[in-house]
């Protein structure tokens, strides 16, 4: 992940991560049976960045539109909350846009990565997600762009916490 | 690491433990509507335990950091010995293992691909790990399987295990001499 130089000036500030669940937790995908019951598709790395950055004291918080049971319990198997949008995650969180690392994919993330002080679009987010991103993943959605990010915050903050993983390894 | 080294490695093993995601599976997770969770494995790691178990006796158990049902059913298709999920803490959950196994670290390999698995590969007579596995994982694992994860890398363990100890058995079955059907 390669981030322009204007953009790694407020990394410092960086005190939460908030990102979105389809396409870029996800695939993007939905899968459909003939009975109507349907599936997404996660990368379980995933789960190991969150906990590597939560150590960091980074808080997470995830967005999904009208949030479904699945997506309820996939978040409380990796100890998140969801939140209906951007901004009712900054007010949960209590941190102004420019104080948060967002991650999306979608045409909708446009405003939410303009403003967000760390703005990164999955690898593959539709162009003018990328446009609008300081930097572009080379996961894509639901293909470990999350674990990706957490690395990086992770790498900026606490260098040696992630060389401590890498080295002896890590528990959740 | 010289050959010999993994050669030695190798044939003292009896016990194989593995990780589940990323391992057995191409670390994607399928979550249906109620919150069930699905996962693909790859069938060639069924055949390849099998023929372990027939030409060596090699005990077979999973270690995960994941919870759910799917693990359970995963371990019991696989006739794993042990299935231990929800280990948060995996280089403690390797050795309670091992002691009620009753086997020592040095006669088992075990195969992990990510962060958590680093503590159980740094105590395994074995370490292993699969060509796509963090990249941090790859400098503790001796053997490093040309498979991904999910597409057989059990069976090339097994492969392997077997190539050490018991080579003419595995040129048997390569030959067409013998099945272990």
């Amino acid at each position: 992940m390669e981030l322009n130089p204007i953009a790694r000036l407020g990394l410092r500030h960086i005190q939460g991560l908030v990102l979105r669940v389809d396409g870029v937790l996800t695939d993007g995908t939905v899968e459909h049976d003939y009975r109507g019951a349907t599936c997404r598709r996660y990368a379980v790395r995933d789960g190991i960045g969150f906990a590597l950055l939560r150590q960091t004291g980074c808080q997470i918080m995830l967005v999904a539109k009208d949030s479904k049971r699945d997506i309820a319990i996939r978040a409380e198997r990796l100890r998140l909350e969801v939140e209906e949008s951007f901004y009712a995650a900054l007010r949960r969180l209590r941190l102004r846009a420019s104080h948060v690392a967002y991650i999306g994919s979608e045409m909708s993330d446009v405003k939410a990565l303009r403003e967000a002080g760390l703005a990164v679009a999955v690898a593959d987010a539709v162009p003018a997600a990328k446009r609008a991103a300081d930097a572009v993943t080379e996961a894509g959605g639901g293909g470990g762009a999350a674990r990706e990010v957490c690395e990086f915050l992770v790498q900026e903050h606490e260098p040696r916490m992630l060389e401590q993983a890498r080295t002896c390894g890590l528990s959740l | 690491m010289t050959a010999a080294d993994l050669d030695a490695r190798l044939r003292r093993i009896r016990l194989l433990v593995s990780d589940v995601d990323g391992v057995l599976t191409d670390g994607t997770l399928r979550m249906s509507a109620e919150g069930d969770e699905a996962r693909r494995y790859c069938q060639r790691d069924e055949d390849g335990l099998r023929m372990a178990r027939k030409i060596m006796g090699l005990r077979f158990a999973l270690l995960s950091a994941g919870n759910s049902d799917g693990l359970l059913g995963l371990g019991n298709r696989l006739e794993a010995e042990a299935i231990q999920v929800g280990a948060t803490n995996k280089e403690v959950a390797f050795e309670a293992m091992l002691q009620s196994l009753d086997t020592p670290a040095e006669e088992t390999a075990y195969v992990g691909d990510d962060l958590v698995d680093i503590g159980p590969l740094r105590l395994a007579g074995l370490a292993c790990t699969v060509c796509d596995a963090d990249p941090a994982v790859l400098p503790h694992a001796q053997l490093v399987t040309s498979a991904r994860g999910g597409a057989g890398v059990i069976y090339e363990i097994c492969e392997q295990i077997i190539r050490a100890q018991h080579p003419e058995q595995l040129s048997d079955l390569e030959s067409g001499k013998a099945s272990w059907n």
